[in-house]
């Protein structure tokens, strides 16, 4: 079930698959907290993606995980910014839209996003995320714009140090230049 | 086929052109054996897909077209009740238990297009088409067959899949479906195609439309679709009115502004709609064609 060529040996999966899942995990969560419906299945079925090879290209992995985690428009059109905000950690700016849905609307990381900026305009006022195209000013980085929700602060320290280990370094360099590479969109 | 690049080059062979996102969906589809809600306005080729996935892995495509009212009956089976009646008569006098059981076997069982999917020996394409029409019962029944493969007779039992089919649900979004359904599905949202994918639509799906003239015709319906229209043209418009322009031998818009205008009813299916694109308006979109 591989669509990227052959997996790395037992004992690169074991580590990797430990940390990855740690991420995705809260990818979910970041997800549900967005408004997305994400079950169970659809954890199991991402985590095979990223199994088979999917991981290693982030643009299909967006692509793949947008089809699987969107179940209607408003998901549809609010993934990709999410995606990158979580995964590639671009910043995100929010635009107030009249339109979306309930369930997006109450959602508490967007509610928070809100309630930064100005009163809302209608009661069905959701929140939708596009990727932030321009630099802002350092100090100017909070206003209407939004983090990637981090994933806890021990995964960022083990992958920083798993990253700086000497050994594997090959593999593990190859990865996170993948990963660091600007996303093409389709 | 595994990639979705080539995923993508084989349904363009089939005359479906594809973006990068439909061509993933198509191979997680494979992967992860779920079916695949396309959503969209109408018009921008969600049968389409089906038709050219049918046509990509060769197989038979089983279409079930949705309205109010379908039932079991019409979408997973039927009892041949003339033939029942028949067998009837002519073992009357025989023993009732064993004439019930010889009557409501396989042999006087009617397929439908959902029990017709799941026993095929290929497995086929499971066109269930605008499923938004259907009622909600119809959706809730629906659930079996999606996450399990499977579909209950009660007179026969549990009939599991043969082969599993590829499953295609389309919707014009006229209801909101049900969370269940859309969980059970992947999903892709189909939009009107950029410039360049509707041009290349036009050349792979009209003989004898050039490169030029193609990309001036979509150029022109992204301009038309731009007017405060009550009905948008889809692709569908779009390749009709290609076909009606160069089966009267247009081969540049700007140099026949006339047949444009008089061809625009193609693309134009309301009085409404054809009132709003006046000369001046056409004159100034075919501005934007240059």
């Amino acid at each position: 079930m591989s669509c990227c060529g052959n997996s790395p040996g037992y004992d690169e999966i074991d580590e990797v698959s430990r940390l990855v899942s740690a991420k995705l995990a809260a990818f979910l969560k970041t997800l549900r907290d967005s408004g997305f419906a994400v079950g169970l299945q659809e954890g199991r079925d991402a985590a095979a993606l990223m199994a088979a090879g999917y991981i290693k290209k982030p643009g299909l992995l967006r692509s793949a995980f947008k089809h699987l985690f969107s179940a209607r428009k408003s998901d549809w059109e609010k993934f990709d910014g999410l995606f990158d905000a979580f995964w590639l950690g671009k910043r995100v700016k929010s635009r107030s839209m009249t339109m979306g849905s309930a369930k997006a609307a109450n959602s508490p990381s967007l509610k928070s996003l809100q309630d930064k900026k100005s009163e809302p305009t209608g009661g069905e006022a959701a929140t939708d995320q596009i990727p932030s195209t321009d630099d802002a000013p350092e100090g100017r980085a909070g206003e209407g714009r939004m983090e990637a929700p981090r994933a806890p602060t021990i995964l960022r320290k083990s992958i920083s140090a798993r990253w700086r280990t000497p050994t594997r370094s090959s593999k593990r360099t190859k990865l996170r230049r993948d990963w660091q590479k600007p996303c093409a969109r389709d | 086929m595994k990639t979705r690049e080539e995923i993508a080059q084989a349904l363009a062979a089939s005359g479906y052109i594809a973006d990068g996102e439909l061509a993933t969906a198509i191979s997680l589809m494979q992967l992860l054996k779920r079916p695949l809600l396309l959503e969209g306005e109408a018009g921008v080729g969600k049968t389409e897909v089906a038709k050219a996935l049918a046509s990509v892995h060769a197989t038979e495509l089983i279409r079930l077209q949705c309205y109010e009212g379908l039932d079991q009956s019409a979408a997973l089976y039927e009892w041949n009740y003339q033939r029942q009646l028949l067998a009837i008569q002519a073992h009357r006098g025989g023993d009732a238990e064993t004439i019930e059981d010889q009557i409501f076997s396989e042999k006087y069982l009617l397929e439908r297009p959902l029990l017709a999917a799941i026993r095929r020996a290929k497995p086929p394409v499971l066109l269930i088409d605008e499923i938004d029409r259907a009622d909600d019962e119809f959706e809730a029944f629906l659930l079996e067959l999606l996450s399990d493969f499977q579909v209950s007779i009660p007179e026969l039992g549990t009939i599991s899949a043969t082969t599993i089919p590829h499953v295609v649900l389309t919707s014009n979004g006229t209801r909101e479906l049900s969370d269940a359904l859309r969980r059970r599905c992947l999903y892709h949202y189909v939009d009107y195609p950029d410039v360049d994918r509707e041009a290349r639509i036009i050349m792979a799906r009209i003989d004898g439309s050039s490169a030029s003239l193609s990309l001036q015709i979509a150029r022109m319906v992204e301009s038309v679709r731009k007017e405060e229209l009550r009905k948008v043209p889809g692709v569908a418009e779009t390749l009709d009115w290609a076909a009606a322009l160069v089966g009267i031998g247009v081969r540049d818009l700007l140099e026949a502004p006339e047949t444009v205008q008089e061809t625009l009813m193609c693309l134009l299916k309301t009085h409404e709609d054809k009132s709003r694109l006046t000369r001046e308006v056409t004159q100034r979109l075919l501005g934007k064609v240059a």
